[in-house]
């Protein structure tokens, strides 16, 4: 039942990413949550797009 | 760590972390959008819990005591709402904020006003749902699943609740598209998709289940205001429409919804059983896929939630055979699970003892949930207190002891201090203790016909009900233990070094505990994210 101690840790990190990596991933990002929303907002309407098809059949 | 320090230090001069309100209202921070959200999530399980109370006060004995019965079926109805998005799913995205970026190698989360946006939209969606307590008419009374005609008698708070659970899903949507976001795009070079930590990748899942489903709900409600307030009739027979399909549509929503509050939990089991059994997870591939497989089923089976309301034969087969595949990958995890604690070195932390209940417990939920799945058995059951048992064991063993075991396993990590052991194990006890004297004899009630949604119920029925009612009254109690072990933990808690658990493998352990402001400012090495990934 004992929690375990301070593990000497050595945590080697890599250097920054370059500017234009960054921006490269500011745009990834940028993109996906864009898909993302619009795939949301086509289940939102598409069911009820689906709805009104149905009733006026 | 001098490395690290180095990149560190000037930064955390630098890191623009605001102070007082500003810090916690104008938060971008992963870590305090993570408080947020579990601080909120604790108080909406203990709003969510009164309500639970009320409802067992009233079901000790026969006959009506205490409450009338629509303010009794209020308070299911709330306590349903409250339990699942106000307190469930904002601690399974506060643990998202809190441990994803650190599991990943990357800084924070990759939308970090989007974040702040979707916590905030939670404290106005609830004190909207509340407010409906105080309107003329009461609280929403006609069920969580709002079926129309039922729910299209609402008083005043019909549109309050429209709109609150509107909010509810934009703010889930929004964490979910964050989520996703994140785990695609920051993470830490080196760190491939199948080195990802379980609880990443079970959350991934899940986030894609919340931007598949939740916009379904929102829909569905949309359709249920406007049949109310601007005469269309999607559900009202009387017009052409049709409010099975209602049942249809919330259904294709709520049976993943059930997956969006458990595959988290999975996540968690699976980086705690490993940690105190002092070996690696068994079968890390097969996990992630029998996690995919039971998402993808997921939409395959909503309508095993209606099979009472008349459908062809051949639709009756194929939701119960659907139902019926989805306990092949929960018994490759069950195993897995089980598989990786075979010839360890166990240990029984607090976090195991949440994990190994959960795997006991969540497995009878799972069970009577098979029995549920065979069509002529739930003709039986349906809208009985078995159904409540049922879920009641997926929800509270399985999601809830998930969140407590995530939350007693992290917390060193977060606070840097080691909790009270010996309070966190009473906790555990007795809340494992009463959820079986709560639940398990429900099954019981349910088995011999009792109805769900009452607040009186035949004499018959009494004994049970009783006992039902005393574990509720001491689980509830117990809970107050959860909240007294944090705070004494982060007043006095004693201090522990990186990596606050001997077995613990995964790049949040690599960091200082608690960790820098900004978590990897610079990414993790691959020495780092191999010594991290010991699957």
């Amino acid at each position: 039942m004992q929690p375990h101690g301070s593990t000497p840790a050595t945590v080697p990190n890599r250097p920054a990413a370059a500017p234009a990596a960054e921006a490269e991933r500011r745009r990834r990002v940028r993109r996906s949550a864009i898909f993302f929303a619009v795939i949301a907002a086509a289940f939102y309407f598409g069911f009820i797009a689906m709805m009104l098809a149905r009733g006026m059949k | 760590m001098a490395e690290h320090r180095a990149h560190a230090a000037p930064h955390a001069t630098e890191d623009h972390k605001p102070h007082g309100w500003r810090r916690w209202v104008y938060a971008t921070n992963h870590k305090d959008i993570g408080t947020m959200y579990l601080v909120f999530a604790c108080t909406m399980f203990f709003v969510g819990g009164a309500m639970a109370m009320v409802i067992r006060l009233e079901l000790f004995q026969p006959g009506l005591q205490f409450v009338d019965p629509q303010f009794f079926n209020s308070m299911t109805t709330m306590h349903a709402l409250i339990m699942i998005f106000g307190a469930i799913m904002p601690a399974w995205t506060g643990l998202a904020n809190w441990m994803i970026p650190m599991q990943v190698g990357a800084p924070d989360m990759a939308l970090p006003r989007l974040n702040n946006f979707s916590f905030w939209i939670l404290p106005f969606a609830f004190t909207l749902l509340l407010s409906t307590l105080f309107v003329p008419g009461g609280a929403p009374a006609g069920g969580w699943t709002m079926y129309p005609p039922l729910v299209l008698q609402t008083g005043a708070s019909f549109p309050m609740l429209i709109f609150s659970v509107h909010m509810m899903g934009a703010s889930s949507i929004l964490g979910a598209i964050n989520v996703v976001v994140t785990i695609m795009n920051m993470r830490a070079p080196g760190m491939t998709l199948l080195r990802m930590p379980l609880f990443v990748w079970t959350w991934l899942i899940t986030a894609y289940l919340l931007i598949a489903v939740m916009p379904v709900l929102a829909g569905a409600v949309t359709m249920l205001l406007t049949d109310h307030f601007f005469g269309t009739t999607f559900f009202t027979a009387a017009g052409g429409g049709d409010p099975v399909m209602f049942q249809h549509i919330f259904w294709f929503f709520g049976h993943p919804e059930v997956y969006i509050l458990i595959l988290p939990a999975f996540g968690i089991i699976s980086e705690v059983i490993p940690t105190f059994s002092r070996k690696p997870l068994f079968g890390y591939e097969a996990m992630v896929y029998a996690v995919a497989s039971i998402a993808f089923l997921s939409f395959i089976v909503w309508a095993h939630h209606m099979f009472t309301v008349g459908m062809p034969l051949a639709a009756q087969l194929f939701f119960m055979l659907s139902t019926m595949l989805i306990a092949i990958p929960t018994g490759v995890k069950v195993f897995n699970w089980t598989a990786t604690m075979w010839k360890g070195s166990l240990s029984f932390e607090p976090p195991m003892l949440f994990a190994l209940a959960f795997l006991f417990l969540f497995t009878i939920g799972g069970f009577s949930g098979l029995m549920l799945a065979m069509v002529p058995a739930d003709y039986q059951y349906q809208d009985t207190y078995f159904v409540v048992a049922h879920f009641h064991y997926v929800l509270v063993p399985g999601a809830i002891f998930g969140i407590m075991a995530g939350v007693y396993y992290w917390l060193p990590k977060w606070t840097g201090k080691m909790y009270d052991l010996k309070l966190a194990t009473w906790h555990f006890w007795l809340s494992a203790i009463f959820v079986n004297v709560l639940f398990f004899p429900q099954h019981f009630l349910g088995l011999a016909g009792m109805p769900r949604r009452v607040p009186d119920y035949a004499v018959q029925f009494t004994d049970w009900n009783m006992v039902s009612s005393i574990g509720g009254f001491a689980f509830g109690l117990s809970q107050l233990l959860f909240p007294y072990v944090i705070i004494k933990c982060v007043r006095s808690g004693e201090r522990v070094g990186n990596r606050a658990w001997e077995g613990a493998h995964g790049l949040e352990w690599e960091l200082p505990s608690p960790p820098p402001y900004h978590s990897w400012t610079t990414p993790p090495s691959d020495a780092v994210i191999a010594r991290g990934a010991a699957h």
